[in-house]
């Protein structure tokens, strides 16, 4: 089960960031959305919205899918396009990558959920005798890595999709976390991809949960979430590896906690949610004091944001919260993306030295008392961020992140 | 160990059935509609009857958790007969990873179709939205069964098998809980056959299955401490991929050597080799290539149907009931080209 290249010291750190979100797309792109503090939703142009009051989605109408794979869907695609970006930006060798063995995890809500809502329409038109084959292919979830192992040219890895809902990319994170910990894996590439469509948007609609026009976490007046698409990749590896090639690193994964209300599938346990960041901080050997930035789930729902709210102010007891940043209002709800694009924008923030705002912010619900760094990007020199995500069926996950300070580390510039 | 197959509920059943080389398949009803003639299908009837008794679920709140979760809840329920799990490890203590493949894509296309159908496009069952989820299934147990641990779903496809003892290792391997549930589950439908049927054009295709099995790990120290017997070690699991599907068999074969390098065994101490088999030749080529002919090569999946996602879970519950089995391989092999093996010494049989 030993591959030959595990970390001494049990370090993993990040060095390769991907994305593609409503705000910017790779690594420069999206932190120039951050610190803009710009937003992304507009009506929806994916699927057809006739007999809806309102839509609007975050989409990125600037990715376009590659027609000469038409074997892989669109958050397939956008996986893919991420992977690829993160393992640029870690100026990993593709040599070095398809040398050593590595582990390829994908978090998503439900996948090419775009190729289901087309093969309902056909079997509603025609029957499912009809299904159209390619898409009958591409929709099985199984096949989201499967395409970055194809880009890349990659043989030598373990490839899994996890469904963890929209806490799927700290479910991803974490994985990886574990596989390079025990020395299995020589890098990891995780994270996480959804693209909104119509089934999903119906249901959301009719549960009340969608914003009419913006997404205002932490705000008297949110009215909900506005669906986004996008994906976030992570290329991880140990600390040893990173420095051994020179990589530049972006940030430290410190550890995880996940855990289940094994309660109602919609509506969070504060309870659990406290017990989960504070597992999480515990595991990372960190005390609520030296938190420096907290990355919400912040979906601007009625329900939702209340409950985070108290689930921190728990956890930091008699401290006051520490800067609390939703960035579902300006990417929207990525799901299977989510908690990935939030622990990518807290690494730029820990790495760049400012904290991710919260667009669209007029008045502070005082249900939801937090500094949610409202509007506009603030400078700061945060060293620890903890990312918060739920899913449905009450899951929980958080991550700990950590600046990696070379000076510290006694490593020159 | 706890399954639900088409041969009936409970180990037993399976067990009974599988050694005994009789197939569970039976014709389907022309009047379905179905591209098969035959299916592995699980007594949904006696299903419903332990839900009722061991769960308390109604048939009202069977119909809204839907096939796959039920088989998953029902399979929980078995092993729960067997071992006071919940009175022996906190709620916390937990955890639950649980595979699949198209487990609950017939249940997304359920709500899709009101929208379409139904006077307006949001006239749709909202409540229905966290069924349309994969990790349904894995969250009703959890809801049933007050598992609070780690609750994960995953998919490899046909990989998931072993991809689900992988999460499994490593949640204990990190010390992440001290018990893990750990199965695989995948429920027989019109949409999945057609949407099996249509993806696999111009591959032979073979009759469908379904059911859950779900198995209890934990460390020996752990076992021992509640007085169990364990019943089988995983010594090794690898994995890998091929871009060029005509190379399935070398990509496996150099994990069949690699998993058996990392167990310490020799082939020639392998009793019996599990196939996934929906590419059965790429994975037969590979198995005969390292064992020899002379080594039981055995397909579940003949007897009981191809169960997708739940194959490489069925393999091990066929391990885990072949009396002649102390060393035993298993193998997969998906159409996207994962491939996956792992190594398991059987201990003891139940």
């Amino acid at each position: 089960m030993g591959n030959g290249a595990p970390g001494r010291s049990g370090r993993v750190v990040v060095t390769g960031i991907g994305v593609i979100s409503g705000i910017g797309i790779g690594r420069a792109g999206f932190l120039d959305g951050l610190l803009a503090g710009r937003g992304s939703a507009a009506p929806v142009t994916a699927f057809d919205v006739t007999g809806f009051e309102y839509g609007k989605v975050c989409e990125v109408p600037e990715f376009a899918v590659d027609e000469e794979r038409p074997h892989y869907g669109r958050a397939t695609q956008m996986i893919a396009a991420a992977a690829l970006m993160a393992v640029e930006d870690a100026g990993m060798a593709l040599t070095r990558l398809r040398a050593g063995r590595g582990l390829i995890a994908v978090g998503t809500t439900e996948g090419e959920a775009r190729d289901v809502d087309e093969m309902t329409t056909t079997e509603v038109n025609k029957g499912l005798a009809d299904l159209d084959p390619v898409l009958a292919r591409r929709a099985r979830l199984g096949r989201m890595p499967v395409s970055v192992a194809d880009d890349l040219g990659l043989e030598d890895v373990e490839l899994v999709t996890l469904p963890d809902v929209c806490a799927a990319g700290n479910y991803a994170i974490g994985y990886g976390l574990d596989a390079l910990r025990a020395g299995e894996v020589s890098y990891a590439l995780v994270g996480g991809a959804d693209s909104p469509c119509r089934k999903s948007f119906a249901a959301f609609y009719r549960l009340g949960a969608l914003a009419r026009d913006e997404c205002r976490p932490f705000a008297v007046d949110r009215t909900g979430v506005v669906l986004g698409e996008g994906s976030a990749m992570l290329l991880l590896e140990p600390l040893e590896s990173a420095l051994e090639r020179g990589a530049l690193i972006h940030a430290e994964v410190l550890d995880y906690n996940f855990n289940c209300d094994a309660g109602h599938p919609t509506r969070p346990s504060e309870e659990r949610v406290t017990q989960c960041l504070r597992g999480a901080l515990d595991n990372a050997g960190v005390s609520p004091a030296e938190v420096d930035l907290v990355m919400a789930h912040g979906t601007a729902t009625k329900a939702n944001d209340p409950m985070e709210a108290a689930a921190f102010t728990e956890v930091f007891g008699d401290l006051p919260v520490p800067p609390v940043a939703a960035i579902k209002s300006m990417i929207g709800h990525t799901m299977g993306g989510a908690a990935a694009h939030s622990g990518i924008a807290a690494i730029l923030g820990l790495e760049h030295g400012f904290l991710p705002p919260t667009i669209n912010h007029t008045t502070t619900d005082p249900e939801c008392p937090v500094d949610c760094v409202p509007n506009r990007a603030r400078r700061a020199e945060p060293k620890i961020a903890l990312v918060n995500s739920l899913g449905f069926g009450g899951l929980n996950a958080a991550v700990v992140l950590k600046r990696f300070d070379r000076q510290a580390e006694g490593i020159g510039s | 160990m706890s399954v639900i197959s088409p041969y009936g509920l409970g180990k037993a059943a399976f067990r009974d059935g599988f050694t005994a080389g009789r197939s569970a398949l039976s014709k389907v009803d022309v009047a379905d509609d179905l591209p098969y003639v035959e299916a592995g299908v699980v007594d949904g009837e006696a299903v419903s009857v332990l839900l009722r008794d061991d769960c308390d679920l109604n048939s009202r709140s069977q119909r809204f958790i839907g096939r796959p979760s039920s088989l998953a809840v029902g399979t929980l329920a078995l092993m729960l007969r067997e071992h006071d799990l919940l009175g022996e490890y906190a709620p916390a203590q937990r955890a639950l990873v649980l595979g699949g493949d198209l487990t609950t894509t017939d249940r997304a296309m359920d709500l899709m179709y009101d929208s379409l159908t139904e006077e307006l496009p949001y006239h749709v069952n909202a409540k229905q939205l966290p069924s349309t989820a994969m990790n349904f299934p894995t969250t009703q147990c959890a809801v049933r069964f007050g598992l609070q641990g780690p609750n994960s779903t995953i998919t490899s496809g046909r990989v998931t098998g072993l991809s689900v003892l992988n999460y499994a290792r490593r949640l204990h391997r990190a010390g992440r809980a001290p018990m893990v549930l750990a199965g695989a589950v995948e429920d027989l439908n019109a949409r999945r056959s057609w949407i099996t049927w249509h993806g696999l054009a111009g591959q032979e295709p073979r009759p469908l299955g379904e059911g859950c099995c779900v198995f209890l790990t934990e460390s020996a120290e752990s076992a021992a401490e509640h007085g169990r017997t364990p019943m089988a070690e995983v010594l090794a699991l690898e994995f890998g991929t091929t871009l060029d599907p005509a190379r399935a068999t070398e990509a496996l074969t150099t994990r069949i050597r690699r998993a058996l390098a990392s167990a310490e065994v020799d082939a020639a101490d392998v009793d019996l080799a599990l196939l996934s088999g929906v590419d059965g030749d790429a994975e037969h080529a590979a198995v005969t290539g390292v064992f020899g002919a002379d080594t039981p090569a055995v397909f579940p999946g003949d007897l009981i149907g191809d169960t997708a996602g739940a194959s490489g879970a069925f393999q091990l519950a066929a391990a885990l009931s072949d009396p002649a089995a102390g060393l035993a391989v298993l193998t997969a092999v998906d159409p996207d080209g994962q491939v996956g093996c792992g190594v398991v010494r059987i201990l003891s049989r139940h």
